[in-house]
Formats: structure tokens, sequence, C-alpha cells
């Protein structure tokens, strides 16, 4: 089921909500019940049995946590289990996300390898298995305590974030399901978490799916594409993909929020960052921090002790030679990115797009070591810093939305004006003034934290909203505001291009 | 100044349903405005049926018969009420109101092109169902008819909407506004009325027929080169069936037609699914002792007469209308022996 589905909004929320609202009356437990009923529902909207399979992840899960808590006197044992564990899912997402994109390129390779039938990718795999696996992990470290089967149930299942993230670490969530006070309803909560839900649906359904038809016809016609129409292309995914996933995180944050969970941060503004670095530290920002602790950290580690034990040195200064910054920087680096790339889809073009940011970074990190402290505080640097981040990304966008690297290439080499330079007006007046006024959005006004900065919208601190300043406050103005902005979006789901037979 | 929670979410609320209500207002009382202009037709040839001005000619079939049939050139009294994007699913509604007339027609002529009887199509619900013509129960019958008929194609329909069958027949028959908000974009809000307008007064001045113009980009092979295989849908065959009974318990007679192709798409097309075509025809009607099936063989005709490769432009209409005309001079008793191949 979609956030941005009438099914959803006019069925399952109200109902999710009045239900939570009631089952709160019995208890706790019965609350939680619910949510995790209600939860299973969400999941199974579109295919039943995968509820079957999501329910084996998080009982197999449940139960490997359990051991590994149970396990404590003995590491070694710990160890196995836990790496048992993260195996499992590891497994899982592999058959499901992976196996047959590798039948297909042996099958190239080698003439006796038959190419797989499709598998059908169960929803959300790849965050309910990360979410689960961060869990494995804190269990050996001793970080998780909490052992309540049905707050491990929720922390996992709880739908706002069950499909498409956020992330949610157990350590941020678990303890907030464990609270008696998430049960109980709260007028404060329910007007936040709807303000949060109607603004994400208005960046979803009025400024992302309008751009959609255009860049499913771009991307499907990229041979010989010229100057313009490539440019146009890649500026509308990366305003696409913005506001959807902006959109997506702000309903998801909005949800929780009615329940009386706050969320993390997922999103903040990462066309506004003015290097990579911060461009990861703001965009999907959950997955970001789930890399950082479970794979580049674990790396650099292992690098810092095999560079230890053969003598190298690992401090500041042996990270400004070559070898030194290739093994404890770039090297860790660029396999976490090429994962991240590849976690996102299987094929070429992911991990094309994850080895080109990991390049980015790499970069990046190089200036910072090399050359510290050079940093311009002028504005004008500031915003030239901002455009080449953003047409960093813009190029690496290319890779991850084309369905394959000779239509990516194609599309850069449009860019490049390889195909020639357009003669006559394109699109019209109309689509580049809408470009221009979501890139307005995008880089002159707040986020939704930020106009939501007076009532925590997310766990952690909000940035200071630059250059415009937006609050929400529970007053006729906001509440008329926000009763519009919902019906707007509710509106729009029927999508704002027809669909029709002929156009005679 | 701040208000209570409370009243906040009451203002909020307040505020949603009062922009939803007055848009679903607009949308059921100012369709003519800005929907496109599919629209129009629509209201031009219910609004034959509904007053039953048909006379002893009616045509049914889809956006092909709409372009080909002229009813003022034809020797009877007669009206062409085939629509754009229609299937026998629809047509079975039609006939099932023109039937309700006080007086029937005497002839029926039925032609769907090919691709109408292969695969249903979600226009059933963006036309037929949006523009108020089939309401929430007939749209559950015919789900139940496909579940029934095991029809996969139609069961399991992807149509762009991305809603559930139940839901999206609900959706389209209380007509909520969110269906009408795209048509209403493009239009501007209130810029199709003029055009819309003529556009009635033309189709119901004409009994129905609409002249196709040539597209930006003239396709010369059609939409029947798109079927790999005439494998009928169950659902598409078991209303095209229910039609032809309906109007065999109503003593009328049905002249089933195929509205010639353009050549270029008509040697794009496999000779055996062409020959599967004609047959089914022919196993379809031969149930029925009122129906004429000799004319319902596809026919190639010449490119020039097509604004595309399937539908007619107005030399064309008017020359295959012509030798339709000559078939009807006969009387409607007799079995209709009609030269419809191009010489």
């Amino acid at each position: 089921m979609l956030f941005s589905s009438i099914v959803f909004i006019f069925g399952f929320l109200p109902l999710t909500l009045i239900g939570f609202m009631v089952a709160a009356k019995a208890g706790r437990s019965a609350a939680g019940v619910w949510l995790i009923a209600a939860s299973l529902v969400f999941y199974g909207w579109w295919n039943p049995a995968g509820v079957i399979l999501l329910l084996i992840s998080v009982c197999t899960n449940y139960a490997v946590a359990r051991l590994i808590l149970g396990s404590e006197p003995r590491p070694r044992l710990q160890s196995w289990i836990m790496v048992s564990g993260v195996g499992f899912n590891l497994a899982a997402l592999f058959y499901y996300k992976y196996l047959v994109w590798i039948v297909s390129i042996a099958a190239h390779l080698v003439p006796v390898v038959h190419e797989l039938d499709p598998i059908v990718l169960p929803l959300g795999i790849s965050f309910f298995s990360f979410t689960q696996i961060g869990y494995l992990v804190d269990c050996k470290a001793g970080i998780t305590r909490d052992r309540n089967f049905l707050n491990y149930m929720l922390f996992v299942t709880f739908f706002p974030h069950l499909i498409a993230g956020p992330i949610l670490h157990n350590r941020d969530i678990m303890p907030q399901f464990g609270d008696p006070r998430t049960y109980r309803l709260s007028l404060e909560n329910l007007s936040v978490g709807l303000s949060i839900f109607a603004i994400g649906l208005v960046k979803k359904v009025i400024f992302a799916d309008p751009l959609s038809d255009g860049v499913v016809s771009g991307y499907a016609h990229t041979d010989g594409i010229g100057w313009l129409s490539a440019w146009n292309l890649a500026l509308s995914y990366s305003l696409q993909l913005y506001f959807d996933f902006s959109g997506y995180s702000d309903m998801a944050v909005g949800l929780a929020r009615t329940m009386n969970v706050r969320f993390p941060q997922n999103f903040n503004s990462p066309y506004k960052a003015q290097n990579v670095i911060e461009y990861w530290q703001r965009w999907h920002i959950t997955l970001t921090k789930f890399l950082t602790s479970y794979l580049y950290t674990p790396i650099a580690l292992a690098t810092m002790r095999w560079r230890i034990a053969r003598k190298l040195k690992v401090n500041s200064v042996a990270q400004k030679t070559f070898g030194g910054f290739s093994a404890m920087i770039a090297m860790p680096l660029l396999i976490t990115m090429a994962l991240a790339g590849v976690w996102h889809g299987s094929g070429a073009t992911f991990l094309i797009f994850g080895l080109l940011h990991g390049f980015y970074l790499c970069v990046n990190h190089a200036v910072r070591v090399f050359y510290p402290g050079r940093r311009s505080r002028l504005r004008r640097a500031a915003i030239l810093r901002c455009l080449v981040t953003y047409l960093s990304v813009l190029l690496a966008s290319v890779f991850f939305r084309a369905p394959s690297v000779s239509s990516a290439i194609n599309v850069l080499g449009g860019m490049a004006g390889w195909h020639g330079f357009p003669t006559g007006q394109a699109f019209g007046i109309v689509h580049w003034v809408s470009l221009t006024g979501l890139f307005a959005v995008v880089w002159l006004l707040p986020n939704t934290q930020q106009i939501m900065r007076d009532y925590n919208p997310v766990l952690g601190d909000v940035e200071d909203p630059r250059p415009i300043r937006l609050t929400w406050r529970p007053n006729l103005g906001s509440a008329l505001a926000v009763g519009v902005a919902a019906a707007v979006g509710i509106l729009a789901l029927g999508g704002t291009t027809e669909f029709l037979y002929f156009q005679f | 100044m701040n208000v209570s929670f409370r009243s906040f979410l009451f203002v909020a609320a307040l505020a949603a349903c009062s922009v939803i209500g007055v848009a679903w207002l607009g949308a059921r009382q100012m369709s003519m405005r800005f929907l496109e202009s599919g629209y129009p037709i629509w209201v031009a040839k219910q609004g034959i049926l509904r007053d039953c001005s048909f006379g002893s000619v009616l045509v049914l079939g889809d956006s092909r018969s709409e372009a080909a049939i002229i009813p003022r050139d034809l020797p009877l009294p007669s009206a062409n009420v085939s629509l754009g994007g229609t299937s026998p699913v629809e047509t079975y509604f039609f006939a099932r109101r023109a039937l309700e007339c006080p007086k029937p027609p005497r002839l029926v002529i039925y032609a769907h092109s090919m691709p109408s009887y292969v695969r249903p199509s979600e226009m059933l619900w963006i036309n037929a169902a949006r523009y108020g013509y089939i309401g929430f129960r007939d749209l559950r019958q015919i789900a139940d008819s496909a579940t029934r008929s095991h029809d996969v194609l139609f069961v399991n329909l992807n149509t762009h909407d991305g809603l559930t069958a139940i839901v999206r027949d609900a959706v389209y028959s209380i007509g909520f506004p969110s269906i009408f908000v795209a048509s209403l974009v493009e239009a501007r809000g209130n810029g199709r009325y003029a055009s819309n307008v003529a556009l009635e007064q033309k189709t119901a001045s004409s009994m129905g027929h609409v002249i196709y113009k040539q597209p930006a980009e003239k396709r010369l092979v059609g939409a029947d080169a798109d079927v790999k295989a005439f494998v009928p849908s169950p659902l598409e065959t078991d209303y095209f069936d229910k039609t032809l009974a309906m109007f065999a318990a109503a003593h009328v007679k049905v002249m089933l037609l195929t509205i010639p192709s353009a050549e270029s798409t008509m040697k794009a097309i496999p000779p055996a699914l062409i020959a599967a075509f004609d047959q089914f025809l022919l196993e379809q009607s031969a149930r029925y002792s009122n129906i004429d099936a000799r004319t319902s063989a596809l026919l190639p005709w010449p490119d020039n007469l097509f604004v595309d490769g399937g539908h007619m432009n107005e030399a064309g209409a008017k020359a295959f209308t012509a030798r339709l005309a000559a078939c009807l001079r006969q009387p409607l008793d007799r079995p209709i022996t009609c030269p419809l191949a191009w010489q």
C-alpha cells in the first residue's frame, strides 16, 4: 500500500488511528498488537504471501537475537551466532535481489549457465533486513537490552518505515515502544504528524509525480538525445527523486508522529550541501549512518589493525601519505559506496553510481586531508560549492535512473553536446518555469523539519532555516494551510497527466 | 494566536473537506468546461440513446466505426453511437439502453476491431465510468464476470491510477474529484468549454459521426498489428455474446462488420491471425439466426484513405459509407451482401 493512495488515506490510516486509540485504552499490549496487525495488513496489501516471508524473517532474527544475548558468557559462540544471523539476512537479500542478476551475468560469460526466471522481490526487504542486521550486531555489542518480543515486532514491522525506511536503530525506537506514553492519544502529536504528512503528500503528488511521465519516456528513448533534452531529463529526474524521497520521508515521519513515535531525520535538504561528504549527511541520513556504523567503520578499523600489525603508522600524518590515505580512507570508502550502490538495486548502473559517489567522497576527503583550512567563507564561494556538489550528484543520478549503462552514457553524451544542440524552443516556457520553481523550493525554502522545528519533528537537532524562515504553529493560519495542502494533495492523487485514448 | 490542538484539527479538517467538496461539485457540474474532447462526443451520443432518436439503423462499435460510418449518408435514418476506446463490454450497455427505447432499431451494425476483442482496457473507467455512463453495480457485474470467466488480463489489469479493483470502481462511480484533476490542469480550469460545446453540437448534428484528423505523425501501421496472437478475452467474448443474445431476443437484425484497415497495417498482420479473427466472428454469430456475418471479414483499403493505420479520414469514410449505403438499399429482411472489398 502506498501512503499517497486513496485506500491508505481514506481507509487504512483512519481505521488504524481509531483502532490504535481504542486499543490503547485497553492497554499497551493491545495497542501494540493492533499496530502490528495493521502493519501486516499494510505490508500484505498487494501480495499477502509476502507477510509470511516477513514473519519468518522477524521470528528468525528475534530467535537469533535471544541466542546472542543468552550466550554472552561465551564470546566466540556469540560471535558465531551473530555472524550466522547476519548471514541469514544477507542470504535472503542475495537470493531475492541479486541472484537473477548474477546468474544472468554468468550466463553471458559461461554458455552452460542458463538465465533464471525473475524472482518477485519482497517489498522493503532491503530495509527490514538492514534494520535487523543492525539489531543483531548491537545485541552482540551489548547495546541492545530490550528483549520484549512485542517491542521487537513493532520496531521491525511498524508500517511508517516498513517498506521504504528510514532505517531505524533499535536504540532510538525500541525505548519509545516500551514507553507507556506512546500508547495515549495526543492531539499535539496528531496535529504535528498530520501536518508533516500533508506537506509530504504535496511534495510527492504535486511536485514529484508530474515529472514522472517525462522522465519515464525520456529514459526509454535515449539514443541520440539532444543537449537540451538530456539536461531536461537529468534535471527533471533529480527533482523527481528529491521530492519523491523528501515527500516519502516526511509522510513516514508524520505518520509515526500521529502514533506518538518520533523517527530520526532522514532527509535534510541534500541539494543545499556544499560538498559530497555533507551531501551524504543530508541524503538518506539513516542509510549513511547504518553504512558508517556497520560497514565503513569496521573496514577502516580492520585496515588500521592490519597496518598496526605491520608496524605502519595510523595517525593523521600517515593519512597524508598516498599509501596511508588509500588504505585508511579511500579503500573503505570505495568498498562501502560500491555496496551502497548495489543496495539500491541490482545492475551495473547501481554499481557505477556507488563507485562514482565513492570517488567523489575520496576527492572530497583528499582535499580535506591534503589542503586543510582553505575553505572560503564568502557567500559566492558557498553558492559555487553547492552548485559543484549538485552537478556531481546530478551526473551520478543519471546512472542511478538509466535502465542500462549505454543509456546513461547516451544521456551524459547528450548533456555534453555530443548529439547536437537544439535549434528551436523545446518543452515550452511553462515547463522551464515549473522546473525553476521547483529549484527555488529546493534551494530557498526551509525544509519540513525546519518548518516544524518548534515541535521537535524528528529525533536530534534541526538546522536553523536559511534564507527564508517559515514556522508552523497551532494557529488558524497553519490549520487552513495544512487543510488546503492536504486537500490539494488528495485531489492530485489521480495524477496530473491526462491518460487519454485519442486526442484528435 | 495559537489555538488548542482540538481546534487546529477541526479547522484543518474543515478546510480540507471544503476544498474537496467544492472541487467535487465543480467536477460534477462543469465537466464540459474542462474535460477532454472525448466527453462532448459521449454526451452527444448518450443524448441520441436517451432520446431514442437513432432511427432505423444503429451503429455500435469503437473508434474505427465512429470514423468510418457517416449516418447521414445512409439511405435509412441512422445514428452512429460507436465510441473511441470502447470494447464489447461498453457496447453491451449502449445496446441495452437502445433496446429500452419504445421503438428499437431495425438493424444494428456491430463493428468492433480486432484489438477490442483481445485486451481489456482501463478506458472502461476513464471514459464510461468517469463520464457517468456505467455505474458501480455495472462495474461490479463486469468484475464478477471477469472473475467467473477467468479473464486474467482483466483481473490483473495494471491501471495507471494504481487502485485496486473495487476501490477503482467506487472512486470512478462516485466521481471522486481526484479523477478529474488531470483534465482540470490540462484545461487550465475552463479552457475547453467553447470547443467542447461546438464538438457536442457537431457530433449530435452528424448523428454521431466524428471526423478523425491527421495526427502530427502519421503511423501507417495500426493497432491490429500490435496483436501478436488472436486470443479473445473471455470477458469481451462474454459481453459480445450477451449483446448478440440480447438483440436476438428482441428480434433485431445485426450486421456484423469489420471496418477495413490500411494496407500497410494488413501487410504487418500474419494471415493466420486474420483468419483466426474471421473464424472467431463467424463462430460467435453462427449461434444466432438474426446475425448476418457476411461482412465480418477484415479487408485492406488504400493507405491514403486513413489518418493512421486503422482510422479512416473523411474521404475514406465517404467512400466506405457509400458502399455500405448500397447494401442497405436492399430489403433488410434479406441476407446482406456487400461488395466492401476495395477494387
